[in-house]
């Protein structure tokens, strides 16, 4: 077993020196040019000026030695660049946006994961009763419905026309000021005890992380749902039930274990998903976080930020698909002893 | 009363849509205690669905059972789910044909035998553990300790053949049902299973139903054998008797199919035709398609099963009185 963790981990920095390649290629390669998109246009008809920015930026060198330098300050000064945008580190501005979106998105996949395992697993039991009609119709319309649309639609629902949750923001600022901690609201406000707090960030997240997990909990709803059908009518489930088991104890100590395993291959997905889905969902609820940075990096060709902010994703995509992989042989012997 | 087991009239249909169709019909017979008793039959005869309906581990949506199966004086048809989990792997317990696909493969082969004992009794986890440690031991599997820990996929066929038994002898039950436990295995291990099987039988106070299609098996391992053809008894006998003097014409054929050392022959025999279709039954008796003996009364007339003089049963106008 670490053994396997070891060569995937091996694998992972591989993968993540790929990665790094590509977008550092992409993004020089778009066919429009980061003098035009930050210099006014007064300056770009100066060719001084122009050229005064391309030597700042290191924009005057080959796109090799451009990546060179790039991957030098990463791994020896463990500098990501300076925006362009806003003039700022760009590892500093990542610390500060990123918790907000790991908040986010640990929510939504609870959220999806939750439901989505309790909602296949009812639906398996009363098939094609009139609860699993319902629990299909909830599960379809989440792998269906655009989320920016959806988004629009929840957002206006709960808090204009029902006004029972906050819209934007993680906070309502006029009230607290959740700064200083780890920049996780909900671990800070339990650590710190301040549960007025809790109740204010987590009413904020809840919306948001509801929308953004929508689409992974439909996949998951319907995935348990197929599967546990599937393993039910296998022949251990009968073993099973030849010894003597209630029904209960027979699904969840034999056929849920079996069930979970594909479960958790499209959780992944989802998972990913669920990232480029935050860009929308930031969007709308404002909340401060890595896809808003990321759009507002990608319309102002902040390279040092696109690069950044891809690099981040990939580790966090290369990371979940690693826990995966050890989840499975955590539940799956045939697995881990390959 | 020794009786443990007592079948009478039993009715299986499946239901699929909204036809019905007819898998065993009005099939009676007992079992008595520390007997074992062979049910022989084609693919397709009903005996499988038999002893599946006798755990009742049949699906329910699409099972329409009538009938009783009496066991200890009880109907099991009749009691609720609840009392019938006390019986399964209790008081009755199951061998499969798949050991392949019959273990959970997440679980170790440990787990999966203390859990029998843990549902069915008040041991502690350790107590269980080393019950299944003794099972596993008696069940002929060579270094306990270590396929205690081991999970199925790491066992051959034969090995988790060995392990389905120690699980269904986990609680010592009364009545053992073999579905076809060797149809699966390789020649050579089906010989081991089968000597372990009898090893068993010896040494327990227990009756077992086996149920194959292998007549080899029932001549080398039961008292006493019903032969099924359509999801009906045709024949039902002591086994010697039977194999002696078969009185139904397709128990002679399936006799008679039989490869024989020591006498040469250039064909096997087979029984000509095919079973027929559960939806499709022939008028009359439903062997009379295939039957060397066929009359125009076996074509036009169902015959009842009917009892010798001497205990034996058939199912054939010919078969009566005649030996």
């Amino acid at each position: 077993m670490l053994r396997y963790i070891l060569r995937r981990l091996g694998l992972m920095v591989v993968l993540l020196f790929g990665v790094s390649v590509l977008v550092f290629m992409i993004s020089h390669f778009v066919p429009s040019s980061p003098e035009a998109a930050n210099l006014s246009q007064s300056a770009l008809n100066d060719p001084e000026i122009v050229a005064a920015y391309r030597a700042k930026w290191g924009l005057d060198k080959p796109v090799w030695e451009q990546y060179l330098i790039y991957m030098k300050n990463i791994l020896v000064n463990h500098d990501l660049g300076t925006s362009i945008r806003t003039g700022r580190p760009v590892l500093e501005e990542l610390q500060q946006y990123f918790p907000a979106t790991l908040e986010l998105s640990v929510f939504a996949m609870l959220i999806a994961i939750v439901f989505g395992v309790a909602f296949g697993i009812i639906s398996a039991i009363f098939q094609n009763k009139p609860i699993d009609q319902i629990l299909r119709a909830i599960s379809v319309s989440g792998v269906s419905l655009p989320s920016f649309w959806f988004s629009l639609l929840i957002m206006n629902l709960f808090c204009k026309v029902f006004a029972i949750f906050p819209s934007g923001n993680r906070y309502d600022p006029r009230l607290y000021d959740p700064t200083g901690g780890t920049g996780l609201y909900v671990l800070d406000a339990i650590s710190w005890g301040n549960f007025s707090l809790l109740g204010d960030v987590l009413a904020h997240l809840f919306l948001p992380a509801l929308v953004l997990g929508f689409f992974t909990m439909g996949l998951i709803t319907r995935q348990t749902r197929s599967n546990l059908l599937e393993v039910m009518s296998s022949d251990y489930i009968r073993t099973a039930r030849s010894k003597g088991m209630s029904q209960r104890r027979v699904v969840i100590h034999h056929a849920l274990g079996n069930a979970l395993v594909p479960v958790i291959t499209v959780s992944g997905m989802g998972f990913c998903n669920l990232l480029g889905g935050m860009v929308f969902v930031e969007k709308i609820f404002s909340w401060p976080g890595i896809g808003q940075y990321a759009y507002l990096a990608a319309v102002n060709l902040d390279f040092p930020a696109i690069c950044g902010v891809s690099l981040l994703i990939a580790v966090v995509y290369v990371v979940v698909n690693l826990v995966i992989d050890i989840l499975y042989g955590v539940i799956d012997p045939r697995i881990r002893y390959q | 009363m020794s009786q443990l087991l007592e079948i009478e009239h039993l009715n299986i249909r499946f239901v699929n849509g909204g036809k019905e169709t007819e898998v065993v019909s009005d099939l009676s017979l007992s079992l008595d205690r520390r007997e074992t008793l062979g049910i022989v039959g084609e693919s397709g005869s009903g005996k499988s669905v038999t002893s599946l309906s006798i755990m009742r581990l049949h699906p329910d949506e699409t099972t329409r059972i009538k009938g009783a199966i009496r066991f200890e004086d009880k109907d099991l048809l009749a009691l609720s789910e609840r009392e019938m989990q006390d019986i399964r792997g209790n008081k009755i317990a199951m061998i499969f044909q798949e050991p392949m696909t019959s273990l959970n493969p997440i679980h170790t082969v440990g787990k999966q035998i203390a859990e029998s004992v843990l549902l069915h009794s008040k041991a502690t986890k350790k107590e269980a553990m080393a019950r299944a440690r003794q099972l596993l031991e008696l069940c002929g599997i060579p270094d306990p300790d270590q396929r205690m820990k081991e999970y199925p996929h790491q066992l051959s066929g034969g090995m988790r053949q060995r392990v389905m038994i120690a699980i269904a002898l986990a609680c010592d039950p009364e009545l053992l049902i073999a579905d076809e436990p060797t149809t699966a295995l390789d020649v050579t291990i089906q010989a081991q299973i089968l000597e372990l099987m009898k090893a068993i039988k010896k040494d327990r106070d227990m009756s077992i139903i086996m149920i194959t299609h292998d007549l080899g098996i029932v001549y080398d391992f039961c008292d006493r054998v019903v032969v099924m053809y359509t999801g009906e008894v045709v024949e039902s006998a002591p086994v010697k008797e039977l194999f002696a003097a078969p009185l139904h014409p397709y128990t002679e054929g399936l006799i008679g199919a039989l490869p024989r050392l020591g006498q040469p022959t250039e064909r096997l025999s087979a029984i000509e035709g095919m079973v027929p279709d559960a939806g499709d039954m022939p008028q009359g008796c439903h062997f009379h398609p295939r039957c060397p003996y066929a009359t125009e009364r076996c074509r036009a007339e169902h015959p009842p099963l009917t009892t010798l003089p001497d205990g034996r049963q058939v199912r054939c106008f010919r078969g009566k009185g005649e030996q």
